[in-house]
């Protein structure tokens, strides 16, 4: 118990330190790109020594609590983001608005009880992974393209406009959010036909219009609707920009807030 | 002719057209979600055929799906996806019903919706719960819900009696009916009403599930070829479950059941008897029941391969639309200028 939040904490501090890196990289104009990644990848590898030490002690995966969900979600963000940083150089400024919407999860998580829960025995099907894995990529595309919306909004003004002079134009940051907005329709309709399948074996019905269900969809809605107005109507890149955020936000509000407040079916409860 | 096709091209077929209908679909969803009314289900339903509609005017008359496959896939598979939904919701069925342990199923305790062409053959279910458990622990601290065995005996489609165990994640299916256990269960005091004249008839009522409204464990009793409506109340201080080792759902040993009629008052055990003009009511037993869920779609395979097969000519219509990488040309540029 004390190596793993000992894990924890130090996988959080090696987040922080290169998110602060990437603060100063872009307000110092420096740039420690290596170092980033370094910590990140640090921070990373302790986030999963963390996540395997409980998984071990608890028997069961880290998608019960809303400490594990918020958990295991920075973990794969993370992981996500690494990997495109590492292998996209146009993404890596993104850090600097990437990590610090990161940072906010970090306290979260590390205020939220670290209670353990117990598993329903709806919870106990392969469509549970592959819902949950879908769910995890989708949530880390649009974060992805949420850095990079987070440019193109940031440089309307004066001071951070100098900051990112070096990096692509918004036309070319608009057009690989996109990508990546197209990449998290993909995944967010995948996550939404596992839920389905899960949904008929676990509970009988296949879509029951519950409140995550719900929320679940107007997310994929929205997504829908951002894709098609950027197909129908030359949008802004500012414009496009907010909708990114605003899928972002209806993402995170359906992962993070419905499942806790609503009494459905989804949470396994009901004694 | 050309006034009608510009129309259909202009306006039934426009992206504009199709915004708006998403914008409606979604609140559309939103507020069914927060209203009871009986008609609610067109709010989902209405914009949802405007939308295939501007779907398949799009698909006749927009150029684009002749040269991209892809997006034609894509699209035909929405289409297809819709077609189903639609012909789902008339042939589905839905519903719910409760068993007494022992007892065989019946239509009488079922509630269902059902769409307009479904053929509906639940009277035709044979099926009976011998039995069922529902395992409980202590999980730090708290009594939660494990597993859910429900022990049933049916008569298959050719008339052979099967057994077997159903629960959780694994239906009972008898004509193409899926029949789910839920985690509603409940107590169940059986009577006996001995009529003066005629024959005894045996029955039980349910009372509300338990533990979701433990403080509510009332119900009435009509006694059938009489008017006599009694009132029922369970009473009881057994825990049932263990908060300190693993337990089963079952119904409480010191059960006492309170019966009203009119203005008289009796406690009841098992055994115990309310005498009538015309007839006695005897409380043979306090048992349980469970909860089902029913369904019937067939169209869930199909549904499952227009999504897969629309998710598929998306996934190839981003696939071929992002192969430039225009970033890579800037990155290149910008080496270049350096050297």
């Amino acid at each position: 118990m004390e190596q793993e939040q000992l894990s924890l904490w130090l996988a959080v501090v090696a987040y922080v330190i290169a998110g602060m890196l990437a603060i100063f990289g872009v307000v110092f104009a420096k740039k420690y790109e290596k170092s980033i990644l370094f910590f990140m990848s640090v921070g990373l590898v302790l986030h999963a020594v963390a996540i395997g030490l409980r998984w071990v002690r608890l028997e069961h995966g880290p998608y019960l609590t809303m400490f594990e969900i918020l958990s295991s979600n920075l973990f794969t963000l993370m992981l996500f983001f690494i990997f495109f940083y590492w292998r996209y150089q146009p993404v890596r400024p993104s850090a600097a608005v990437v990590l610090p919407i990161l940072f906010i999860m970090m306290a979260w998580m590390m205020f939220t009880p670290h209670d353990a829960g117990m598993i329903p025995a709806s919870f106990d099907t392969i469509w549970l992974w592959i819902h949950i894995g879908f769910g995890k990529v989708f949530m880390g595309a649009v974060l992805v393209a949420v850095g990079m919306g987070g440019i193109i909004v940031l440089r309307k003004y004066h001071w951070a406009e100098k900051k990112f002079a070096n990096l692509p134009s918004n036309e070319r940051l608009d057009d690989l959010a996109f990508r990546f907005m197209a990449v998290a329709l993909i995944f967010d309709s995948l996550m939404l036909i596992a839920g389905a399948l899960w949904a008929q074996d676990a509970w009988g019905r296949y879509w029951g219009w519950d409140p995550l269900e719900t929320w679940a969809f107007i997310t994929w809605l929205v997504l829908v609707i951002t894709l098609h107005l950027r197909a129908t109507f030359k949008l802004s890149y500012e414009r496009g920009a907010y909708l990114i955020f605003t899928v972002f936000i209806l993402g995170f509000l359906t992962f993070y807030g419905v499942p806790f407040i609503s009494n459905a079916p989804h949470q396994g409860t009901f004694g | 002719m050309n006034l009608s096709r510009n129309f259909l091209v202009t306006y039934s077929a426009s992206l504009k057209l199709t915004l708006f209908l998403f914008f409606i679909f979604g609140l559309g969803a939103t507020l069914w979600h927060f209203t009871d009314h009986r008609l609610k289900d067109w709010l989902i339903t209405i914009p949802l055929l405007l939308l295939a509609f501007n779907l398949m005017t799009a698909l006749l008359t927009n150029k684009i799906f002749r040269i991209q496959g892809w997006l034609l896939l894509f699209h035909v598979g929405l289409l297809l996806l819709l077609f189903l939904i639609g012909i789902s919701q008339v042939t589905k069925l839905i519903g719910s019903v409760e068993v007494t342990r022992g007892a065989e199923f019946s239509t009488s305790s079922a509630q269902w919706q059902q769409g307009v062409f479904h053929p509906n053959r639940l009277d035709q279910l044979k099926f009976k719960l011998e039995k069922f458990t529902i395992n409980y622990a202590p999980v730090y601290g708290e009594v939660q819900r494990l597993d859910t065995q429900a022990y049933v005996t049916w008569l298959d489609e050719e008339g052979k009696v099967k057994k077997g165990v159903v629960g959780d994640k694994v239906p009972l299916e008898i004509y193409g009916y899926k029949l789910y256990t839920t985690y509603n269960k409940g107590f169940a005091p059986m009577f006996n009403w001995y009529p003066k004249q005629g024959l005894p008839i045996s029955g039980s009522v349910h009372f509300p599930a338990w533990p979701e409204f433990e403080l509510d464990q009332t119900n009435e009793l009509q006694i059938p070829g009489t008017s006599y409506k009694v009132w029922l109340k369970l009473s009881f201080f057994d825990p049932i479950f263990s908060t300190t080792e693993p337990s089963q759902f079952r119904a409480p040993q010191d059960a006492t059941l309170i019966v009203r009629v009119d203005e008289q008052r009796y406690e009841l055990q098992p055994g115990e008897f309310v005498d009538f003009e015309t007839g006695r009511l005897e409380f043979s037993g306090l048992n349980t029941w469970m909860g089902f869920q029913i369904f019937y779609d067939w169209s869930l395979p199909w549904i499952l391969g227009a999504s897969l097969l629309a998710l598929f000519g998306l996934a190839g219509h981003f696939w071929r639309k992002f192969a430039p990488t225009p970033w890579l040309d800037d990155l290149e540029k910008k080496k270049k200028e350096k050297q």
